[in-house]
């Protein structure tokens, strides 16, 4: 294809900024003095993928590497695959625009599991077989990693190896076992290998057996593959590369700023919360590091805005020193600093003043539940008094805008809970209006987004059947009807698409051919909802002969073999059976600080676990 | 304070860029150049920073030019450069940076420059004579999305065509900012099917045809 016929292309489509690359940040290398070209690819498009903290470190800690070369790949909207397809441009890296196909590594991350037609479809824009077994040579190697792959089986027939965990250092373990190889090294040898590296796995060296009633019968290991693989961890945070620089887009995306991580994990164990088990233990960074780190960013990249990110970001032990240390410089250079997920009731008035996430976006309250009692069985902290107490001190500063977010469908749940989410909702505007200091002139408006829950892996609710979609749509219209005020405002998820997710998370290897089938029917981009086939779904499945409702809405036993039983995250089985047991009886269960609840993580020898309490 | 204006050139990859994107971008490029600029007032203080002339997504251009306002009186327009040009992509090239000399409200003009590869003689000899006609019907959106009769014919001046071998180049300048802005592909889809072309900036003018600076 000539340039000019591209440029032509691209300036047909939409959003021409999304697939020009050439951003200031990108990175630039001989192709001929490199060994290993790595395609980073993310399986959604680029303002999504380019928001994404996981994707700018390892791009920059591998092109820190002379090496390797680690470009950018996204998956195209639906205008420019159409142009694509018809013009056969195959999917291409943003650095050097070359085919993926002329790549070593092709490695996705995969956050969500609704992103994962668009790898497929990724692979087939790019003319790569789909199937791991019809990839003989060692190049190109299809890997992934990424939360979604604690439970990998609904995708394991198209992958060559998943990174289990975080995957600064499996990463570059593997990447040199792959130069040992990549001149003429024979692809199963080097699986063969590659499975003896911690956190890699493997899996088409695994070999499923079901029940007669469809549930996995045993995963057994071939060869000499182990017979579970367990998650990797950065053990210090203060040591491990973190970026001195990040692309910075041209066209607007989704978050973007300069990202500081401040810590990995989260001490709370909220019941539904895969990442609150899966990133276990809890480990942090410094003030120091994480205040050095973030000024360079900003210096290199220009952005005026500072983010800080992890789990439930109040927890970091010495939250106050860092905003302190951190606002030194801020203020000065006219950089404002945000905070994502703020805990504000302990926080100093002053201090809260100086955060901008929350001067702009007002108050914000993860409650997930609508009554205490539902709130110890999801082992979610937060009371009704603190929040309102909370609201009351806000509206007294002059808020009016509360923002909350509730789940709905969670285990043990009745009415009587969701009645509490309309019930909270009033309460608050009540608290509005009975105060004489209130802001004048001004309306108080509660906004609620109700999320459905989907029992997730490795989690204590993994075994909970999750609710039909009906019965979604039917607790969701429960909700309207229960409205009390005209202060608020519900907000919901997609039931057919929180259905499928459910399918996926606990999804096992048969999936796969699900997926395929779907895809191969028109389906990808699914997270969007003006994309999102659900007919297709349905379809493929009755195509497949697998019933969508044996994953997402069947009870398991303590005792069956889940798909992901031979991957180790740390957390160990008894326990989540313990906790699941506690929540079916209201109990909740102390934070990490408080008191350990011998989850297990603490194997790895690091983090909360080893703090004196 | 001091008002300063930068010119420069929009090259190659930038053209993907649309016109709110280089504004997110520039003023990042402004914070990195460390030049001691002026910075809004209110709630969300960021690099007082102001394009004069939108340039459409897809092209490119020779003459952009840029409003800032400098702090510090001694920090001259020759420091602008010098700390600016070294933040910005090899696509951005800065020509001049001087005093402002006119108010943005001045400009009157826009010549282009469109470059054809592969124009065969039968098209260029049409495309010659569609531009000489007395009149050039096409319809125009307006600002509150009503639909427009315009006569393109009436609004096109210094108009030349040239052919060098296959390759054609279409001179031509337009009423630009204000109301009156045409773009001139505009008057390409009135003619209707082309090969490939790129359209140029070349220049910024005022209602007396000089160089608008
Ligand atoms: S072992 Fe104890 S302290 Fe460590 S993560 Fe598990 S529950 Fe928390």
């Amino acid at each position: 294809m000539t340039e000019e016929k591209f440029e032509q292309l691209l300036l047909s489509v939409q959003k021409p900024g999304r697939y020009s690359g050439g951003e200031p940040g990108s990175i630039m290398k001989d192709k001929s003095k490199v060994d290993v070209r790595f395609a980073f690819c993310f399986p959604d498009i680029y303002e999504i993928g380019m928001s994404h903290l996981g994707m700018k470190i390892l791009y920059s800690q591998f092109n820190a590497r002379d090496d390797i070369w680690c470009e950018r790949v996204f998956a195209p909207w639906t205008d420019f695959e159409t142009v694509m397809r018809e013009n056969n441009i195959p999917l291409f890296a943003l650095e050097s625009r070359d085919p993926l196909s002329a790549f070593d590594i092709i490695g996705f991350t995969m956050q969500y599991e609704m992103s994962y037609t668009n790898v497929l479809n990724m692979l087939d824009l790019a003319g790569i077989p789909l199937h791991s077994r019809d990839r003989k040579e060692m190049a190109p190697l299809v890997v992934a990693g990424g939360p979604c792959v604690c439970n990998p089986e609904p995708i394991a027939d198209f992958v060559d190896i998943f990174f289990l965990g975080e995957g600064e250092e499996v990463d570059l373990e593997l990447i040199d076992l792959y130069k040992k190889y990549k001149n003429g090294g024979n692809k199963q040898e080097f699986l063969r290998e590659a499975a003896r590296i911690e956190g890699v796995y493997v899996p088409s060296l695994y070999e499923v057996s079901y029940n007669d009633d469809g549930t996995v019968q045993s995963v057994t290991p071939k060869g000499d593959a182990p017979k579970t693989v367990k998650k990797r961890i950065i053990k210090d945070l203060d040591k491990t590369f973190y970026p001195k620089n990040f692309v910075t887009p041209y066209i607007e995306i989704v978050h973007d700023r300069a990202v500081e991580e401040i810590f990995r994990g989260c001490i709370r164990g909220c019941r539904f919360c895969q990442a609150g088990y899966i990133y276990r233990p809890v480990r942090e960074k410094s003030v120091d590091t994480i205040s050095e780190q973030a000024h360079t960013l900003c210096n290199t990249t220009g952005y005026d805005e500072l983010s800080l990110a992890s789990l439930s970001t109040s927890d970091y032990r010495e939250i106050e020193p860092l905003l302190n240390k951190l606002l030194d410089w801020t203020e000065r250079e006219r950089v404002s600093l945000s905070l994502p997920s703020l805990r504000i009731d302990n926080f100093s008035e002053e201090l809260l003043e100086k955060v901008s996430s929350v001067r702009k976006s007002g108050l914000t309250f993860a409650a997930e539940a609508g009554t205490q009692r539902l709130r110890d069985v999801i082992n979610k902290n937060i009371t009704e008094e603190e929040i309102l107490g909370t609201c009351k001190t806000a509206f007294e500063g002059g808020y009016t805008a509360v923002k909350l977010y509730f789940m709905l469908g969670l285990p043990t749940e009745t009415d009587e809970d969701l009645k509490g989410i309309t019930g909270l909702a009033q309460k608050i505007v009540d608290e509005y209006y009975h105060l004489e200091n209130r802001p004048k002139g001004k309306a108080v408006s509660v906004t609620a987004g109700v999320s459905s829950f989907v029992p997730k892996p490795f989690t204590p609710f993994q075994f909970e059947p999750q609710i039909t979609a009906e019965e979604i749509c039917r607790k969701q219209q429960f909700l309207k009807e229960n409205i009390t005020t005209k202060k608020l405002r519900l907000s919901f998820h997609d039931s057919a698409t929180s259905f499928l997710e459910g399918v996926f998370a606990r999804g096992d290897r048969r999936i796969c051919r699900v997926i395929e089938r779907a895809f191969k029917n028109g389906c990808r981009l699914d997270g969007w909802t003006e994309c999102f086939l659900p007919e297709v779904w349905l379809d493929a499945f009755r195509e497949e002969g697998l019933d969508p409702a044996f994953y997402a809405n069947r009870k398991r036993e303590y005792t069956e073999v889940m798909p992901w039983d031979h991957l180790d995250y740390g957390v160990t089985k008894e326990f989540l059976i313990r906790e699941n047991k506690l929540a079916h009886k209201a109990k909740t269960t102390p934070n990490c600080r408080q008191k350990c609840a011998g989850c297990g993580a603490n194997c790895y020898g690091e983090g909360v676990c080893f703090e004196k309490r | 304070m001091r008002s300063v204006r930068i010119f420069f050139q929009k090259n190659d990859r930038m053209k993907y860029i649309s016109h709110l994107d280089m504004n997110r971008f520039m003023s990042r490029a402004l914070r990195l150049s460390g030049i001691p600029i002026w910075y809004t007032e209110g709630f969300n203080p960021h690099p007082y920073l102001t394009f004069l002339l939108p340039l459409s997504l897809g092209f490119e251009s020779d003459y952009e030019m840029m409003d800032i306002r400098v702090l510090d009186d001694n920090f001259g327009n020759e420091n602008v450069r010098a700390a600016l040009q070294p933040v910005l992509p090899e696509y951005i090239k800065i020509f001049k940076v001087a005093e402002a000399q006119q108010k943005p409200g001045k400009i009157a003009y826009s010549s282009y420059r469109i470059d054809f590869k592969d124009l065969s003689d039968e098209l260029y000899q049409k495309l010659g004579d569609f531009l000489k006609q007395e009149e050039i019907l096409t319809q125009k959106v307006g600002k509150k999305g009503k639909v427009k009769e315009l006569n393109l014919a009436e609004k096109i001046t210094d108009c030349k065509l040239t052919k060098n071998g296959e390759s054609a180049t279409l001179y031509l300048t337009l009423p630009a900012g204000g109301a009156d802005n045409v773009n001139p592909t505009l008057l390409l889809k009135a003619f209707g099917e082309l090969p490939f072309y790129r359209i140029r900036r070349t220049a910024v003018l005022d209602a007396e045809k000089n160089l608008f600076e």
